[in-house]
This record gives C-alpha cells, structure tokens and sequence, in this order.
C-alpha cells in the first residue's frame, strides 16, 4: 500500500511545498549555502585555479586536494608571489587561514588597504592577524553546515528509535519473562565489566589520541557489552524450567523513556553542553556528537505522539492480524508514516545546533584554535568593538542560514497541516 | 486534587534522582584534580616554602574536607587485579599510575610493595638534610622520583631507575632503600598474572561513599564548598540567584505583556498587509541569534566609536553608599541592553504560539455558536476566544524556563551581569563542580516544579478537565 501510494504523494507533498514562498525561497538559499560550503576552495583560495607559469599550465587548488590525500608533493611555489603568464584566480584570493601581514590590525572594508591591486582587496576587512573576513566566512559555512547536519544524523537516530520504541511498546505492550529480565540484570555487569571496565585505559588512551579512535573504542565496548547482553538472554531462557520465571510481565518502555526526556527537557542544554565540552579534547566530531547527543529528546517526543496515534490505525491491526513479525510492522509498516513530523523537527534542530555551536565557539569553548567558524570570527569582534565588520558579517551569516532552516521547517509544518486536511 | 497532587511529586522523584546522577557522573568524568589547583593557587597567593610533609599533610586535610577521600559510590565493580582501597591514595597521578600498573600486572600486593618502598624511599629523601655536596643530587633524585610515581610503562620506569641511581650512588643510605624498590619491581614483573584482570569482583563499600555523602547534603540543603572561591555554593548562589530573577522576571513578563496582543492581533485580521510584516517581523526576530544581537548592541550603544548610551558592563556602578533611588535608576540603565536581548526571541515564540492558540480557538463549535447568536466581534475574541487562548500560554511559561536560563548564560557572560549564568559560565570554564552541580539540579528542580504548577494551574483555570481526569490520562 506504501509502495503504490508514495510517488504520487512525494508530488503533491512538492507542489504544496513550492507555494510556501518564503520556504522555497529558503530552500534555495540552503541548496546555495551546500554549494558554498561544497566549492569553498573554489571561492575563496591563496592560490589560481588555473595558472601558465614558465609556459606550463598548472591547477593549483585541484594540486592541493591531491596533496591532501597524500598523491602529491608541493613542489609549486607561492603563487601570490612569482609572476605568471596568466592565471585565473578565485574571486577572493586569500585562504581562510591565510595571514596578510601587511593588512593586520582590523582593517575596515571600506578604508584604504595596503594591496597590490584592487582584486586583492579585503572585501569584508581583515581581524586582528590580517584574516580575510570575507574567506573565513565562505570556508565557515563548512563547519556550520557539519554540524547542523551531522548533529541531526545523530539526533535522529537516537530521536527515532527511542520514540518509535516507546509510541510502539508503549507501558503495556512488551512483554518480557521473569527469566529473561532477571537473565538481562544479571548480566549487565560482566557486560559492564568486559565492555567497559576491562577496557578503560584503551578507551582513555585512544581519547588522548583523538577522538575518532576514542569513538572506535566506545563502539567495540558497546558491540562487547551488547554480545553479553545477547548471550545472558539466551542462558536466561534455561531458568523457564521453573514455572515462577515462566511468568511474563509488562516492561515499562515508555514510562522508561519519558523520564528520560523529562530529565533531558529540565536541564538548561546550553549549560549542559557546556559543563561536557570542557572535560574532553576540543574537536569537530566531539561538538557534533555532544549537540546531536543532547538534541533527540524533541524528535522522540514527535515520534513517540505519531507512533501512539499510528498503533490503533486499521493498517496496523490487519498487519497484526496477518501474522507479520513485530520487527516488520514497525519499521516497514508504523515508521514510514511516523516520519512526517521528524523532517519539520530535522530542519528547527539544524537551525538550532548552528545556534548552540555558534554560540559555544563565540563563548570560546568547543573548536579546536585551528578551526574557523562563524561563532569564533563573531567573538574576535568582542575583543575590538571598534571593528564592527567583525561582529554584523559572521552574525548575519549566522542569522542568514538559522533563518533559512527555521523558514523551511515552517514551511514543512504549514505543508503537513495542508495535506492532513 | 490531592491524590494527584501527591502522585505527580512521587512520579518527579525518578526524574529527580537521574538528574541528579547525571551531574554527579560529569563531575566523575572530569580529568582534574581539584585539590592540586587549589594548593597550586595557595602556592600562588604566598610564596613560602612549604616541606614536602606539611604539603602533604595539607593535601589529605584538603581531600577529606571536600570528601575526596572516600569511594565514589554504594558499590564498584573491578577486576580482581584492581585494589578496592585504591581511592585512599592521596595523589591523583600516583592512582593512576597504580591502576595502570594493576591493570598490567595484575598482582596488587606487590605492586602495593612496590609503592610503599617508594614512598619510603620518599620519606627518606625528604627527611635527608641538603649539604653542599649533595643538594643538586638531592633535587634531581626528587624529580626523577616523583617521575617514578607516575609512571608505567616498563620502557620508562626502567629509564626513572637508572638516572636514580646515577643520583643516589654517593649516597649509601638511601641508595638501599632504592635497591630494595627495584627488587620489589622486579617481583611485580616476575609474578605477574594479567589473567586477573578478566576476573571481576564487587566491593560493597556501604554508606560511607561519596555519592551518598553528597546526597544526604544536598538533601539537607547543603550544596558544598565551591572549589575556587573556597565558600559554600548556597552563598555564591544566594548572591547570584536575586540578580537572574530580575533579569528573567523582568523580560518574562515583558515579553508576555508584548506578546499576547500581538497574538491575538495577528490571528484577528487575517491577510493584510501589515498582518504580514509583522509575521516576517517576529520570524526573523525568532532566528536572529541573542550573541549576535547583544554584541552589536554593545557596539554601536555601548560606547564602542558609535553611541555610548548605555553601559556594556556590570549592573551598578555607584557603590552601596549612594541614595535609593539613584541606585534603582543606575541598575535600570544598565538593565535596559541585557533585559532587550533576552526579551526579543521569547517575545517572537510567545506571539506565534499566543496566534496559533488564537486561530485554534477560531475553529471551535462555540465560537460559531458565539457568532451565531449575534454578539460583536470585540466580545467574541475577548470573551470567548481569548480565554480558551490563554490555556496554553500557562504550560509554555513553564517550559520556557531551562532556555531562558541557556540564553542568559549567554547574555549574562557577554554583559558581565552577576547572575547564576555567569557564575556558571565561570565555573565550567574552572571546573569547579560544586557549583556546577549545584547549577544543574537546581534549575532541574525549579523545571520540574514549574511544570507541576502550570499542571494545577491547567487543571484549575480549565472546567472541562478536573484532576481525576488528568491523573488517567497520563
């Protein structure tokens, strides 16, 4: 029934989409930021995209690509410098971390600058070291969009499956035998112990590493602890020779779950983030995994509402009634029709983890020094309020792209009320 | 009423509990150790030359002050190589070393050996009087011992033991005790049984833990001492809380007061043009971001090379002495920024929730019923439909509570204002966790209570729904 109706569906969802004005519009400004952020060495670069030197053609930004994947050595000299035949550059010719020492000390976009010619000009003026504004801004779309999605990647899928969980399960639903709970509490501990406790120092040695193998540690201790857990339910199940572990009892899911989000909706997520950024190194993958990490609790709560609403529907009783595995009926029959809410709930929390990333970077927490992002370009201008291009261009790139997001999910949510009547 | 009074506050009680262990896990998590900065700050303060033993003995006083002295929790699981008396090493990198030690070799009373003849060693390094000949040696063989203690891997003891030796050569008495750890190391390599560390054990530690400890006080109202300031957590709040109260009541009531009409005046006129501006308006004032706004504001207001209207600082800058009434006017002036800054965004949220409240209502039966009956439009969205309106406006002002106070951790720390936000800024940024405990519980307890308070006042300003009705539909 999904498979019959959905292209006919995805249609009529665009069409009502494309007469939500100021969404589209939005769309678009995000399809341009992708793009930004896809070509941002393109844009802005120290370096031509295609220079004659000596009478030999060169591609120095695809050379520095290779470079990075370790194909190329640098043999190619700095092109701001020697004299080429011709080259053509990239409309703004400084890199983002690229230092103009000649222009250093807040240069204003408008004042007069110390450059060769006017294409070397400081469109949107310089930071304390020299910076280009203009270059960190186009290459801090990268991280802003990272995080917005990455974090919502994560978020969703914890989002999800713990409301599909609970709306699915609900109090009542599970039901699970004495043996097979006590089998699992037993258990928790060897799998504690084994996954967790046995490896703590691989795990702290590979945090200090970075935290790409500290990630890879976690996921071998989780997928550990896990395989314990699998092997206590089935050692379990050998209790069930006795009639009192025979007896099943409900497993409240939901209730489990809704706490959860109670807790994780009391506490201020800012703080939180905050008081969990400082303990470990800072890095990218970390500000991603803490925001996504602190943000399912909204999609949990949609997904569960949907799910509650989606098991009494006909559709899923005749699922049942014909006998289909409980796996099946949630995933292929209940959470299609569940995820409506999650994409408006997606575009509000990328708009919001951009917000939360901002606003860590600008109270200089989070990235590591070496990265560039908007949030951090805005604090600098805290240091020097007399240099007000600091402060209005990253924020407005901020404002610019949170509003996007949040113009879309509004659309999304005016489309979803549109299609329910 | 009461009965569903009484089961709210029993079913807060899991939700409290896990908050509280959740704060508790992050100060667990934290990489550092606590009374080392705070002797490292004393040191700081006044320059006098402590000996080793009082420093020492001021390191334990310390630990048993804040309760660091104790096991962590009711019970731990470790593995059979592991010591369960760990905890009472003093030092925070002799712990380590001996856990890493442990967890190589898994034989704890030797390594335990080794550890006491390197504190005797220790001692004995302490205790022996610098002469002219020997002093250099002396402070040398320090360092390299004090390397000793924190290391463990094989590669480096090895290496700390040699140089310890070149030191101690001339110095007969203390270069037995030195052969003596060496041989007790050698014991560690030579019995080690790594198998042990698969092996695990539970210690039952009873209530003497710090968990529990930490628990009882907190339940006693009793937050701790803050680490930094070196005062109780219930002063520095007691100083803080008054100043966020104002700067959050007041934009909570503004932004409400604003609000609300605005709500109701875009879902009366439906499709005009001013009707739109003001919707683009709010949206954009929803997205712009308070950080943003709020260094602008101190740039182009707050005497950057543009208007100096209004302070960018502090909160009152003319001292306890002067009259009533200055004071009050020079706090206002200097609230005018901050108070805008946390106002505008819940200003945009309330008024889109206040206008699909108002539209929602609209659609009802008895507002047709209302029209139906002849009566004036001013009567129908006042009387009929603003009233139903407003029923929703009291769960979200409760809910707004925890992002107010992530906003004002923001506004507060770029305005210098003394509020709870600051003091938490600051005290992630040092890691003082009693006060950042402190921080989380309490607006988790104040989240909670809020939430409850909207439920009853729900209950009460709504006929249709009575409290029997609402404890079965949770």
């Amino acid at each position: 029934m999904n498979k019959l109706e959905s292209p006919q569906a995805n249609r009529n969802f665009w069409k009502h989409f494309q007469k939500q004005k100021a969404a589209f519009f939005a769309f678009w400004i995000v399809i341009s930021l992708v793009i930004i952020a896809i070509f941002a060495d393109v844009l802005a670069n120290d370096k031509p995209l295609l220079a004659s030197y000596q009478h030999k053609l060169y591609f120095p930004v695809w050379h520095q690509y290779s470079e990075a994947l370790g194909a190329a050595k640098n043999p190619y000299p700095d092109w701001k410098t020697i004299k080429t035949d011709f080259a053509i550059w990239p409309p703004v010719r400084y890199a983002a971390k690229e230092i103009d020492l000649n222009n250093a000390q807040y240069c204003a976009p408008g004042a007069k600058q110390n450059i060769k010619n006017n294409r070397y000009k400081h469109y949107m003026g310089t930071d304390a070291l020299g910076k280009d504004v203009l270059s960190a801004l186009i290459h801090g779309t990268r991280i802003a969009l990272c995080v917005g999605l990455g974090s919502m990647i994560i978020a969703g899928i914890l989002g999800i499956s713990l409301g599909m969980l609970a709306g699915f399960f609900g109090d009542y639903k599970l039901k699970i035998s004495k043996a097979s709970i006590w089998g699992l509490c037993f258990f928790i501990i060897p799998g504690f112990f084994y996954g967790f406790q046995c490896r703590q120092f691989q795990i702290i040695d590979a945090m200090h590493h970075s935290f790409l193998a500290m990630i890879q540690e976690l996921i071998l201790s989780l997928l550990i602890f896990l395989m314990i857990l699998v092997l206590g339910y089935y050692i379990s199940k050998t209790l069930k020779v006795l009639v009192y572990f025979r007896k099943k009892i409900n497993f409240p899911l939901d209730m489990i779950i809704s706490k959860m989000i109670e807790v994780f909706t009391a506490v201020p997520k800012l703080f939180l983030i905050l008081s969990v950024v400082v303990l470990i190194k800072p890095s990218l993958l970390l500000i991603i995994c803490i925001i996504g990490f602190f943000s399912w609790t909204e999609m949990a709560r949609l997904v569960r509402a949907e799910m509650l609403i989606i098991r009494e529907k006909e559709y899923m009783e005749s699922a049942n009634a014909l006998g289909y595995p409980t796996l099946r009926q949630m995933f292929y029959h209940a959470l299609p029709n569940a995820l409506g809410p999650v994409f408006i709930s997606i575009s509000f929390g990328i708009a919001a983890a951009i917000l939360t990333e901002s606003s860590l970077s600008f109270l200089g927490i989070g990235l590591p020094i070496d990265t560039l992002s908007w949030g951090k370009l805005l604090s600098s201008a805290r240091e020097a309020p007399q240099a007000w291009w600091l402060a209005v261009f990253p924020g407005f790139a901020i404002f610019i792209c949170v509003t996007a997001f949040n113009l879309i999910g509004d659309g999304l949510t005016k489309v979803m009320e549109a299609r329910k009547e | 009423m009461w009965t569903y009074l009484i089961k709210r506050f029993f079913a807060m009680i899991p939700a409290l509990f896990l908050s509280v262990l959740l704060a508790f896990l992050l100060s667990e998590a934290s990489p550092t150790d606590p009374v080392e900065g705070i002797l490292h700050s004393e040191r700081g303060d006044k320059i006098q030359n402590n000996s080793p033993a009082s420093e020492a003995q001021q390191y334990q006083m310390l630990r048993h002050k804040f309760g660091l002295d104790l096991p962590t929790f009711y019970f731990s699981v470790s593995s059979a190589s592991q010591s369960d008396t760990l905890y009472k090493v003093y030092k925070s990198t002799h712990r380590n070393a001996l856990a890493r030690l442990s967890d190589q070799y898994g034989n704890w009373t030797f390594i335990s050996n080794y550890y006491r003849s390197l504190c005797q060693l220790e001692y004995l390094l302490n205790t022996t009087p610098p002469d002219s000949q020997n002093s250099n040696e002396l402070i040398s063989a320090k360092q390299n011992l004090q390397a000793l203690f924190s290391a463990w891997k094989k590669e480096e003891i090895n290496y700390q033991f040699t140089a310890l030796e070149k030191d101690l050569s001339p110095l007969p008495n203390l270069y037995k005790p030195l052969k003596a750890a060496e041989k007790e190391y050698g014991k560690v390599l030579t019995q080690a049984s790594p198998s042990n560390k698969y092996l695990p054990c539970l210690h039952w530690y009873g209530f003497r833990n710090r968990f529990h400890h930490w628990l009882v006080n907190l339940c006693r109202g009793n937050f701790g001492e803050s680490f930094v300031e070196r005062r109780p957590v219930a002063n520095i709040l007691r100083e803080c809380i008054p100043w966020t109260l104002l700067l959050n009541g007041i934009s909570i009531v503004l932004a409400f007061l604003i609000a609300i009409p605005t709500g109701v005046f875009l879902a009366g006129k439906r499709k005009k043009y001013g009707n739109n501006i003001i919707s683009i308006v709010l949206f954009l004032l929803y997205s712009l971001p308070v950080f943003w706004m709020a260094t602008l504001l101190i740039i182009f207001f707050g005497g950057g090379d543009f208007l100096n209207w209004f302070p960018s600082s502090g909160i009152n800058d003319l001292g306890n002495e002067a009259p009533l009434l200055n004071k009050i006017l020079n706090i206002a002036w200097h609230l005018v920024l901050p108070v805008f800054c946390m106002t505008y965004g819940s200003f945009a949220f309330i008024s889109k929730q206040m206008q699909s409240a108002m539209e929602f209502t609209q659609k009802q039966d008895y507002i047709k019923t209302a029209k139906a009956k002849g009566l004036g439009p001013g009567s129908i969205t006042w009387k009929h439909g603003f009233k139903n309106a407003l029923l929703p406006m009291i769960t979200l002002s409760a809910s707004i509570l925890p992002a107010l106070i992530s906003g004002s951790v923001v506004v507060e720390s770029i305005f210098s204002y003394p509020g709870i936000g600051q003091k938490g800024y600051n005290a992630v940024l040092n890691q003082d966790y009693p006060v950042i405990f402190s921080l989380l519980i309490l607006t988790a307890v104040l989240t909670m209570f809020g939430n409850l308070i909207a439920d009853i006042l729900y209950v009460i300003s709504n006929p249709r729904i009575n409290f029997k009705q609402r404890s079965t539909l949770e």
